[in-house]
């Protein structure tokens, strides 16, 4: 995050304690995003994951008073979602064939990227464990390190490594046996 | 099937909710407004409260400085009930020193009216 970026999240955070709603919609515009796509990528539905970030920023709303700062606005969102959506996910099992392929994917790949080994890989993620699937997010999507993942989630930092670790060799299986059956229909 | 660890990277990279989220989550906040009692102006009571959020070291002298006042205002409670204590025993002390007194004094009167009396009595019988 940029000092500048920094700076006008602080003084948002600022303005919205004093009552400023103007300054609220700032905030929710620069963690948008953020939130959104935790919920999408872990949930794999459009509207719920819409319906989780709009009640995470309402709940922000509430206690922004309580937010000290902008680093600590950007935990206190992804601890807040992160627990949503394993209650979420918890109150309804997902299926694999509601999911990102029935919604419109937002043109954000670029060209030297494969679609076809993105989606495979987005539906590969929908069938691992709860816990499991919301670390490949944290740590691809949020880009967090397994301290922080851990911190997150709050399980040892050792439990997180392994779990990432035979997370992707489970995701390596599962793709490769995607392509295997692809192929077999192909020929 | 071999992926790179930036073929996940993109696959996860964030996406925006699209164009009206902001709006939406307004128009909720503003029904949330218009529903639950108004928010409380926080400034008022919590604005002082703000820097001590922000400087952990601040907040820990605040700290020390208030249980030292508290501990302070405790010990000169605790004496002064304890001097009330001392003042209201000494009361009852020299109350039970003059209750023994004034025994004393019937008892020593009784004694001296019945030296008194009896050589009289003691002549009689002889």
């Amino acid at each position: 995050m940029d000092d500048q970026r920094q700076l006008r999240l602080q003084s948002a955070l600022a303005r919205c304690a004093q009552g400023e709603t103007a300054a609220f919609a700032e905030i929710v515009q620069a963690h948008q995003a953020m939130v959104f796509s935790i919920a999408l990528h872990y949930l794999q539905d459009r509207g719920l994951a819409e319906d989780l970030a709009q009640e995470v920023f309402l709940e922000l709303y509430q206690r922004t008073a309580g937010i000290a700062s902008a680093d600590h606005l950007t935990y206190w969102l992804r601890r807040v979602t992160v627990n949503r959506c394993i209650d979420q996910g918890r109150r309804k099992k997902h299926r694999r064939e509601t999911a990102l392929e029935d919604s419109p994917e937002p043109a954000t790949t670029d060209g030297a990227t494969d679609p076809l080994l993105s989606g495979r890989l987005r539906e590969s993620l929908a069938a691992l464990p709860e816990r499991h699937r919301m670390m490949v997010v944290l740590r691809y999507q949020e880009g967090l390190g397994p301290a922080e993942i851990a911190g997150l989630l709050e399980m040892p930092v050792n439990t997180v490594k392994s779990t990432l670790h035979r997370t992707l060799e489970e995701l390596r299986r599962k793709l490769t046996r995607k392509l295997g059956e692809v192929r077999y229909a192909i020929f | 099937m071999q992926f790179s660890e930036d073929d996940l990277r993109t696959a996860l990279k964030p996406k925006d909710p699209g164009p009206g989220f902001t709006q939406r989550v307004m128009a909720r906040v503003g029904q949330q407004e218009k529903s639950a009692p108004a928010r409380k102006p926080r400034r008022a009571w919590f604005a002082w409260l703000q820097p001590l959020r922000l400087h952990p070291a601040m907040a820990a002298v605040v700290a020390v400085l208030i249980l030292a006042v508290g501990s302070l205002i405790g010990y000169r409670q605790h004496q002064e009930r304890e001097r009330q204590q001392a003042m209201l025993a000494e009361q009852k002390a020299v109350e039970a020193l003059r209750i023994t007194n004034a025994k004393l004094n019937h008892v020593f009167r009784r004694v001296r009216q019945s030296e008194a009396s009896e050589p009289k009595i003691r002549k009689e019988v002889l």
